[in-house]
């Protein structure tokens, strides 16, 4: 029962993950790109990490888990919004005649 | 068997983002790339450590995530306010 849990909610994550990659080929806007990564960085990786705790049980390995759960939840958004602000700041713009943009 | 089908889907994608890098028209294009590579290879480490029961890989996951935030927050200051260079 725990297993068949585990497996469902890791091929979720991985659903989420194969949305954001077919995002970024979808969309000709560099802003409208940066927004879809948040879709891999955190809850592709969160649902994927949940899922493997719950097959593993509770020990040792699945606390490392959380370590890594927690230094991404940290980081993901730092550089996103890193990333978002050098591009900004350098001047690169919206393109004028997009018919994708949101 | 599960979980290979797993990580060879993880890795196609890995390898879809790799051809947006190549693709992508500005470094900014080619840093967000970088950006969302680095999180499917931590997913492959854990798969790969999940089914092996092999706990130390798992260092390297931490070590591998430590040093993206360090590149990639580096590269975006260091081009900021300079332009296209690539």
């Amino acid at each position: 029962m725990r297993s068949v849990a585990g497996h469902i909610l890791i091929y979720l994550g991985i659903f989420f993950v194969m949305a954001g990659t077919l995002g970024l080929f979808r969309y000709r806007n560099f802003y409208a790109r940066i927004l879809l990564s948040s879709q891999i960085d955190t809850v592709g990786f969160l649902t994927l990490m949940a899922g493997v705790i719950i097959r593993s049980g509770f020990n040792f390995f699945s606390a490392k888990i959380l370590l890594i759960c927690l230094l991404g939840l940290i980081i993901s958004p730092l550089n996103t919004h890193v990333i978002a602000r050098s591009a900004y700041r350098s001047g690169y713009k919206l393109e004028k005649d997009d018919k994708n943009a949101p | 068997m599960i979980d290979y089908i797993a990580m060879i889907l993880l890795a196609s994608f890995a390898f879809l983002i790799l051809i947006r890098i190549f693709l992508g028209p500005t470094i900014w294009d080619r840093l967000l790339g970088l950006n969302l590579l680095s999180p499917k290879i931590i997913m492959l480490i854990v798969l790969y450590s999940l089914m092996t029961d092999r706990t130390y890989l798992l260092d390297v996951a931490i070590v591998f995530a430590l040093l993206s935030f360090v590149s990639i927050i580096f590269i975006a200051r260091f081009v900021q306010g300079k332009g296209n260079i690539l």
